[in-house]
Parts: structure tokens; sequence; C-alpha cells
């Protein structure tokens, strides 16, 4: 086998983290700017906004099916007990301090955290099939349970007159800072051993991996950011109605995950970004639009099972790296093959 | 039930308790493993029966025996995946009643499979560092917000990592995807990742399956160098691997013999031409030719992994081939339909029975006769004057039949067809001698009235003894081809499949 | 009195869940898929009856047309979207099934927007009542009764005695001995498919003219009650389909005669939930386990 004489030049680590916060400090500070200039319109403020939501609420439903390997259908759940969390704190709090939004958000996750270890203890000692439809009954039961319980959720009706804390900065702020956190979560031993668990879960537990501490922990994570994301969505919209998280609306981030790519964030942000833009710039298409989701779907999983990125995991600094090396475009010829 | 060998090379053997012996140096501490009278039932069936075992430190102990003796059954009981109904084991004293799998790596004991369970999707050095999963205790928040814990700790298991691979030189292949890699450094990462854990009881399940000799010897040594590295720390192997040795091809005859015509030969029927078949990556028959004739009995012999079931699924068209081709009384089949192949008029008894267990014996044999339009109860008759228990049966589903009698049903399954060729796949599997000997004196039989049979076997001597003409399978390769009685008496066949 | 009105209410939603039920296990049961689909049929048989009749077809006619229809989207759907993906890990069937769905309830809502239309009922079971000494029984609940209980039968006998019967068990139990011995599997899948349509057409109209509406999202609610009937039988099971089914329709009318009716769904996935947690393989099913 033929390797590069030249060694691999890497970029040290500290430098890494300088580039990386960088770039997420530019972008934050682009951003917000645009926004604030009035170069953007109403509506294409809006649906940066909700871009945010979505994308964190892809990412954290990536951490329960990407990266764990399981189907759950109730993602829907955690966000409406995160987005009526927050809401709830937010009416009784005055004041957009910095502070109060904090509490909103942090609350929000750790109640969701709560129900998703309630939830998730008994519902993944089953497997695949079985804990899709468990979880989406348990999806269902949250909506239900916010119906009868009007005194706290107002209902049907719903609840109104929700600060609405969600400005640019704190939804990207928000969502940058969960993307890391899950980040250097995935890219420690305890990322290792979930990951170990969707590639061969008794192979996992028989090397040692806990599994089912691991099962619960991907799976409490995947709901606290849900709740995280639900506590940004009150704070955007401003009124919260149980018709806001149904089965449908699981499914709908699942499609954004399935297609950006099971296991990829990068991928979850980016589809999340297209699905949740198109509608605004495919307006005429608008009629269309459910039936061209089913479609892409059926397609994407006969053709591209494991969506569109796949496994790909986005790393700036590893491009540059590639790029000083020269091996920016990969070059033709086999990297040592098979053959027992 | 699986037999038992040791190995120690270089200590001195003393007796313990009646029940074994084991390295004098370790005669005053308690074995690694203490197994006593373990037992398990599945159904009704007793898996493993009364079976103790001990090893002392630094030992290396075989488990060898045929097919469906039991030996990963005793693998997965050693490691809580199956409850014992009955026995106790102890790991270095401690007992491992309930607890669970990853308590008990905990606790010392690692473990390879009989088919290999990589984390396939994940690199080389992260499959080992995997294994490291004790040791390290910082909680999730140390890793999360990167506090000082997590440097030290992906520092740590870099490091150790990269020295464990490089036990077995696959440290240059530590960023390659586990599942890129070739089926030898696959079968050495499991036993790298296992040892990750710092085990003091290694479990290697037939960790040389599939590999041809000299892979194999280079496996044995990098054990042994495996023990004798790691004396310092106490560590006991036990490996199941029910292959003997293996028979070294005459280059003359190997690779696409087609056989002596010896008695019984006639027409060419089944032609099997250069044929590739693929598992994933790995390569499960490399360029495959042999014939059968009509009339007689031809076999395949060879140890497990050699490729014999593959080759007969092939044939049926459960498999798809990558190359070559297969040919049934002059019409090429390779890419027809499994059900038109049965229609031609080949059928199988397939490995493991696999006989339809809600169904009664009368619906199986229905089943068999699926794609007759005429009347079959005549060959329902017949098949009932070969195996009488069956006609006692009729009504009983098939699941709760003893496994001679499931594998009765399933050749008599077979013959509903009125195959003019016959494929079984290990009829003698998990039988009783008494039976096994039943069952191939209905094979002679069954051929002495017309039908053509290709037999796989694993046991060799009865399956030479029987059959007119027989190759030997090796790693997907057939490596000696003759009569029954030329392999039978060829002095590699002896040593390596007959004890001799 | 009340009591005995009420049993006959779950009688016969009992029935038309156990229909649906049988479809969802046959399914599950050959090809180990949760055809989330399969409450959508329904919804498209509601609105081929909805369209025949309202053409002028004769009733008989038109269910007879609807039960096809709900045949040849459902065989169509297996070619098209599942058989691709017959050794695809189970993650990308389910979620091809859930496609399949969004992608008939929006194509219904497409074409005949979302708003929920009448549903002829009465052309297809006028609208008579049996006075049986005080009891009052309707004959739209006498015909669902009686071909539901019919139908079951008649589904026990094809897979009991019948040839194809017999070869849709092999398959479920054993796909690969099921190919050596001649047997098409994907024509058995196909014949699975249809039968389970077939049955799930009989109580699209059953179910439509009890509740006399259609609308695009009504097969969701309606495919995921029976589907928990499925789950609480077995799912795989075809006698723990019938059994769940009147299970899941009696616990229903329970709830609504003790006055909790906000409540009914969430007791149908509570008992979804118990089922799961307690016995994963349903009253009368059996597990599968991994091969170690």
């Amino acid at each position: 086998m033929d390797k590069a004489v030249r060694p691999y030049r890497q970029i040290p680590v500290y430098l890494r983290y300088l580039i990386n916060t960088a770039l997420l400090v530019i972008l934050l500070a682009a951003g917000s700017a645009l926004l604030a200039s009035g170069t953007v319109n109403r509506a294409q403020s809006a649906v940066i906004l909700q871009i945010g939501i979505y994308a964190l609420l892809a990412v954290s439903l990536n951490v329960a099916t990407g990266y764990l390997g399981q189907l759950p259908l109730g993602h829907a759940g955690f966000m409406a007990v995160g987005a009526y969390t927050a809401a709830l704190i937010w009416k009784a709090l005055p004041g957009k301090s910095l502070g109060v939004i904090l509490l909103g958000l942090l609350a929000a996750g750790l109640l969701a955290a709560v129900f998703g270890v309630v939830i998730g203890i008994p519902a993944l000692r089953l497997k695949g099939d079985y804990l899709a439809i468990i979880t989406l009954g348990f999806g269902e039961i949250i909506r239900v349970l916010i119906i009868n319980l009007p005194g706290v959720t107002g209902g049907t009706p719903g609840l109104m007159n929700i600060p609405k804390h969600s400005s640019f900065l704190v939804v990207y702020a928000t969502v940058i800072l969960s993307c890391a956190l899950i980040h250097t979560l995935m890219k420690s031993r305890h990322g290792r051993a979930i990951l170990a668990i969707r590639e061969n879960e008794i192979a996992a537990e028989a090397s040692g991996v806990n599994t089912t501490f691991y099962k619960v922990l991907a799976f409490t994570v995947s709901a606290f950011f849900a709740g995280v994301a639900g506590g940004l969505y009150a704070g955007y919209t401003g009124i919260l109605t149980p018709g806001n998280f149904t089965f449908m609306t699981s499914v709908n981030i699942l499609v954004m995950v399935v297609l950006g790519g099971l296991g990829s964030m990068a991928g979850s942000i980016i589809a999340a970004g297209i699905l949740t833009a198109l509608p605004l710039a495919l307006q005429s298409f608008n009629k269309y639009r459910m039936v061209i989701y089913a479609l892409l779907l059926i397609v994407v999983m006969i053709f591209k099972p494991s969506g569109l990125l796949g496994r790909y995991d986005f790393s700036l600094t590893r491009i540059i790296e590639k790029a000083i090396n020269g091996r920016l475009f990969p070059r033709k010829g086999k990297a040592g093959e098979e053959h027992a | 039930m699986p037999k038992f060998a040791r190995r120690n090379v270089s200590s001195k053997m003393v007796p313990l308790d009646g029940l074994g012996i084991i390295p004098e140096r370790d005669a005053g501490s308690p074995p690694i493993l203490d197994i006593r009278h373990l037992c398990v039932d599945f159904g009704g069936l007793r898996a493993v029966d009364d079976f103790t075992l001990l090893i002392g430190r630094t030992e290396i102990a075989g488990l060898i025996g045929p097919n469906g003796a039991g030996k990963t059954t005793v693998f997965n009981l050693l490691t809580n995946v199956y409850k014992p109904t009955q026995g106790r084991i102890l790991l270095n004293g401690q007992d491992t009643r309930g607890k669970s799998m990853h308590e008990l790596n905990r606790l010392g004991i690692a473990r390879t499979f009989q088919n290999i369970r990589l984390f396939a999707g994940m690199t080389v050095e992260d499959n080992v560092k995997v294994g490291m999963s004790h040791g390290y205790d910082d909680g999730v928040f140390t890793d999360i917000f990167r506090l000082p814990g997590w440097w030290r700790t992906e520092r740590r298991q870099h490091v150790r990592a990269l020295e464990l691979l490089d036990l077995f030189n696959l440290t240059d292949k530590a960023d390659a995807l586990a599942g890129n890699l070739p089926y030898g450094d696959q079968r050495r990462l499991e036993i790298v990742r296992a040892l990750a854990s710092e085990p003091k009881l290694l479990l290697l399940d037939e960790p040389a399956a599939g590999m041809n000799p000299s892979e194999t010897h280079e496996l044995m040594d990098n054990i042994r160098m495996l023990r004798d590295q790691f004396r310092g720390h106490r560590r006991a192997e036990l490996r199941q691997d029910h292959r003997q040795g293996h028979a070294q091809g005459d280059p003359k005859q190997s690779r696409g013999h087609r056989g002596v015509s010896g008695r019984g030969g006639g027409q060419m029927m089944l032609q099997v031409t250069n044929l590739n078949v693929y598992y994933g990556n790995i390569r499960a028959l490399k360029d495959v030719s042999f014939s059968v004739a009509e009339g007689e009995i031809m076999t395949l012999i060879g140890a497990n992994g050699a490729g014999k079931t593959t080759t007969l699924l092939t044939i049926s068209g459960l498999k798809k081939a990558q190359s070559g081709a297969v040919q049934f009384l002059d019409k090429d089949i390779t890419k027809t339909t499994p059900q038109s192949r049965v229609a031609m008029g080949i059928s199988q008894s397939p490995e493991g029975r696999r006989v339809f267990p809600g169904l009664t014996v009368l619906e199986n044999l229905e089943m068999g006769a699926y794609l007759r339009k005429d009347d079959f109860s005549g060959d329902m008759e017949k098949v009932f004057t070969y195996f009488p228990r069956l006609k006692e049966r009729k009504k009983q589903s098939a699941g709760t039949l003893s496994g001679g009698e499931q594998q009765m049903l399933a050749m008599g399954r077979a013959l509903m067809s009125r195959p003019k060729l016959m494929l079984l796949d290990e009829p003698s599997m998990g039988l009783s001698p008494l039976l096994v000997s039943e069952i191939f004196e209905i094979i002679r039989r069954l051929n002495d009235n017309g039908t053509t049979i290709l037999l796989v076997e694993q046991n060799a001597a009865l399956a030479l003894k029987l059959a007119h003409r027989a190759a030997v399978m090796e790693t997907g390769r057939i490596v000696l081809a003759g009569t029954g009685e030329e392999l039978s008496r060829s002095p590699a066949v002896q040593k390596a499949y007959l004890g001799g | 009195m009340l009591f005995l009105s009420q049993c006959i209410n779950g009688l016969q939603l009992g029935s038309i869940y156990a229909l649906v039920a049988l479809g969802y296990s046959m399914v599950y049961g050959i090809i180990r898929l949760l055809n989330f689909a399969h409450g959508d049929v329904i919804m498209i048989g509601a609105y081929i009856a909805v369209l025949t009749i309202g053409a002028g077809v004769h009733p008989a006619l038109a269910v007879v047309i609807t039960i096809l229809g709900c045949v040849m989207v459902s065989v169509l759907v297996e070619k098209v979207a599942y058989r691709p993906l017959r050794s695809a890990p189970r993650i990308s069937l389910l979620i091809t099934a859930i496609g399949v769905s969004l992608l008939l309830q929006n194509l219904v809502q497409l074409f005949f927007s979302a708003d929920t239309r009448a549903y002829p009922s009465t052309a297809i079971i006028p609208a008579k009542a049996f006075d049986l000494g005080g009891l009052s029984l309707s004959l739209s609940t006498l015909v669902t009764i009686v071909v539901s209980v019919g139908s079951m039968v008649g589904l026990h006998l094809l897979i009991q005695k019948t040839r194809m019967g017999k070869a849709m068990r092999a398959v479920s139990e054993d796909t690969g001995a099921a190919q050596l011995m001649g047997i098409d599997i994907n024509r058995v899948i196909s014949i699975t498919f249809a039968i389970g349509s077939a049955l799930a057409g009989v109580g699209s109209v059953l179910y439509c003219c009890r509740y006399s509406i259609a609308n695009p999202t009504m097969g969701s609610l309606l495919g995921l009650k029976a589907f928990v009937a499925a789950v609480l039988g077995g799912i795989g099971s075809i006698p723990g389909a019938v059994v769940g089914g009147f299970a899941i329709g009696f616990a229903e009318v329970l709830v609504t005669a003790l006055g909790f009716s906000a409540w009914t769904d969430a007791v149908v996935f509570a008992i979804l939930i118990l089922v799961l947690l307690i016995k994963p393989s349903g009253l009368l099913g059996k597990g599968v386990s991994e091969k170690v």
C-alpha cells in the first residue's frame, strides 16, 4: 500500500477552537445586523427565525434517530412540554432580561427532559417498530393532556399573549450553543457509546457499555433540546394551541432529519432550512407542498436510505486541513481493498 | 455436548477438586473460571447439560465439537445472554448470576462473536475505544463542557488504543471504517476491542472461521503471543473451534476439478462453473466449480465457514452469484427465480431443517408439493414409508417435533416435489449417532431409487463412505476432489477431517 | 337494557376495528412492516364510495368497486414503495410507510379539498331498525356485525384450509424455506396485501355507514386505533387481531358511556402503552428473539 511520504499537517487544537468560535460569532453578528437593518422584510425574517427553531428540533431528533438509531415518533410531545413551560414562566415573570429568558428556556428543557426519562425508561426496553408506536402513543397522550387540562394550558383554544422573547439573537445563540453541546457530547466516550449501540447493541453491551443508561441518556438529551426548541417556538409565535403539536408535527421534523441524513447534524440543519424556506419561496406551489414532501420521503428512502448527507459530519477545520494538505479533492484510486 | 481440550504450554498441571486440572502456580488461588453443572433448556430441548469446567490463570483452553454441540450456547451462558436453568458460574470467585452483560465485562469477561459484531460505521480506533468502557469515570458534564477531564480521557484512550492495535499490526488502519476492513482484519479488530476492556478472561468464538490455513496459524500465534504478553496480568482464554486442522490440496487435483466418474455416474445433471458469491464485501465463494452426475451422491465436506451452505443456497437461487454459472440439465439457471428451479426439479432440505413450525407435519409436506398440480397422495404415502415416525405425528405442529423428526420432515418435504436433484444441508447436525445412521441409510435408499443427491456434511467420515464422489471446501474454494473412497484414503483429508 | 344496547354498540365498533386490525396483522406477519398507510386505504375507500354513488352507480356495485379500489391501491403501494425495500433496515421501511400515508392523505386533499363530505350511508344500508323486545337494533348495526363475523370466518377458512392460505402462513414463518418450496413470495405478499385491504374496504363501508362522513384525515385516527387493537391482540396473530378489535371497541364504548368521551383517545393509547410495557407480544402473540 502506498502512503504519502509527506506527513499530514494537522491544525493544532487551540487554533481549531479559535476558528470555530470566530466563525460562529461572525455569523451571529452578521445575521443580527442583517435583520436589524431592515433589508429583510417581515415575512422573510419570520422564516429566518423559524429555520432556527426547526433546525434545533431536527438536530435534537437526530440525536435519538441518527445517533442512537431508534425511531421515536412523539417528538412533538417534548416540544409541547417545553413550549408550555416556557410560556407559563414568561407570562408569570415580567421583563425581557436575559435571566428571565434563560430561566424559561432552561425550565422548558428540563421539564421536557424529565418527560424524556419517564417515557424513555419503559419505551427503550422495546425495539424498532414497537418503540416507534409507543412513543407515538405517548406523544398523543401529551396532546390529550394539554387539551384536557385547560386550567394550566388553556385547553383547546390555547394559551395567548405569550411575551415574544425569541429575537434573532436569542434563537440563534440558543441554537448554536445547543448544537455545540450536542457535538461535544457525541465526540466523547459517551457519544461513542451511543453510536456503538446504534451499530450493534449486543456487541456494545458485551464491550461494557451500559446500554440502558446510554439509550435513556440519548433519548433525554433529545427531549431536552426539543423542549428548548419548544420554548423558542412559544417565544416566537406568542400563541400556543394543542393543534400545533400533533403527530403531523412530529412527522414534519422526522422528514427533515431523514432527508438531511440520519446521523448528520449539518444535514438536519440544512434540511430544516430548505424545508422551512421552501414554502415561502414556492408560494404558488403551496398546495402541492405536502405531496412533494411525501414523495420526497419515499423516493429518498428507496434510493438513498441514509438520507441526502448520510452520516456526514461537517467540520470546517477538517476542510481547512484538507485544503492545506492538498487533499481537498479526492484522488482516484483504491485506498486498500478487501479480500479474505 | 462440546468436548473440552486443554493446551497449556509451559506450566505444570495439578488436579483440582477431582474435576479438572489447573496450572500449579494457581493451585492456591481460585480458578479464573469455575463452572459447575451448567444446564440450559430452550423450550423442551436441553441444549447444555451438566457442563463443568475449570480454567486457571494464563491458560488457553479450547472448546471443540461439531455444529450444534452447544459451544456458542456455553459462551452465551458465560456472558449472561441466556440464563442457565441450573448450575453456577464463578468468575474469579464471584457468582455471575443476574449480572447484566456490561457488568460482567466490568468484572473481567470479554468476548468475540461467531458472526463478527463490529461497529461497522465507526473507525477502527473508535471501535477499540468503545471497548475501554470502564476505568474512566468522568461524568457526562465533564465531556460536554470540555473540562480538563475530557482532554485527559481522550489522550489516554487514544494512546492505549494505538498500543493495542499495534499488537495486531492494525495501527495504520486506525482511521479506516471498521466495515471496510478485510475479513481477517475484522476478526483481529474484534479481539483488540475485547482486549481493550482489560479482561481477565477472554472468550474467542470461532476466531478463525473463514480463514485459510496460513491466516489461521498466524492468528493462533497472535493468541499465544497475547497470552505470553499479558502473563503479568493473569489472563486466560477460552477458544472454540471445531476444526482440527486443514487438508492441503494436491495442486493437480484442486481448482475446477470435475471429478472422476465412479459408480453411479451418468449424465451431467448439475454443473457449477466459477461461482463467485459475496456477502457484502466478503467473498464467500471463490471460483467454485464442480458437477453432479445423474444418479450419484456427491458430497461437499469442509469446516464451518467454508462456503458449503452458501453453495447450496446459490444453487437453489436464494443467493445471487456475482459471477459464474449454474447449469441444470443443460439449461443455464444462474439468473432464474428460486421457484422456477424447484419447478425444474431441484429441492433442498436446508441447514437447520427450517420446517414451518406453526404448520402441521401434513401441511409441511403439502407445502413441499406446492407446485404439483396432480394428486400427490401417493408421494405422501411414500414419505411415510421412509419415515414412519412422521405418519404417527401427521397432525402435530412441526415446531413440537424433536430434532431428528424435524430432519425427517425436512427431507420428506423436499421429496414431495419429486425432485430430480435433492440438496441436503447438514442432515446430521445435532442428531444422535443412531439417528444419523438411520438418516444416512434413508439417503442411500433414496439414491438407490433414483434421486440424485448433493450432500453437504460436516460429518466427513459418514459422508465419504456414502458418496460416490466428493469435494473438500476450504474458505470458499474447492481444494480437493475425487471419489469418496479416494478422499477417505487421502492422508491430508484423514488428518484434517477424519481424526486420523 | 342500556347495558345491552351498549354491548351491541361495542360489538359493532369492535367488529369494524377487528376488520381493519386484521389487515395490519396480516401484513406485519408476512413482512414485519407496520403499514402506517393502512388506515388511509380506508379513507380512499370512503371517497370511492362517495364518488361512485354520487355518479349514480347502484349501491351494491359501488361497494364492490370500493373494495376493488382499496385492493388496487394497496397492491400498487406494495409493489412500488415497499418491495424495493424488502431487505432494507426496518427504520427505512417504517419511514416509507409514513411517507405513503402522508402521500395518500395529501393527494386526496389536493383533489377533493380538506372538507368533510357527507357519506351516502342510507343508500348502502337503508335506515331501518328492528325492535327486539324494547331493544332497538338498527339494520346498519346488524349488517356490520354479520358481515364482519362472516368475513372473519371466511378469512380463517382461507388461512387454515386453502393452499394459498397455508403458503401465506409458510411465508410469514420462514421466507427462505418457503422459497425452497417453490412458493413465489412476491405473489404471496401481494395477495396478503390484497386480502388485508379487501377487509379494510369492507370495514370502510361499514365504518362510514355508521358515521356518515368522509374527509382526508379520517383514516389516521381509525387506523391508529385499529392498530392499537392489532398490537393488543398480538401483531401478526390473526385471532389476536379479532380479540384486540373487540376489546378496543368495547373499551371505547365503555369510556364514552361512563361520560369521559373526551378521553377516549387517551384511553386507547394508554391501553397501547400498558400492553407494550407488560407484554409487547400482545395477548395472543409470540415474541421473536435475536440470535447471538
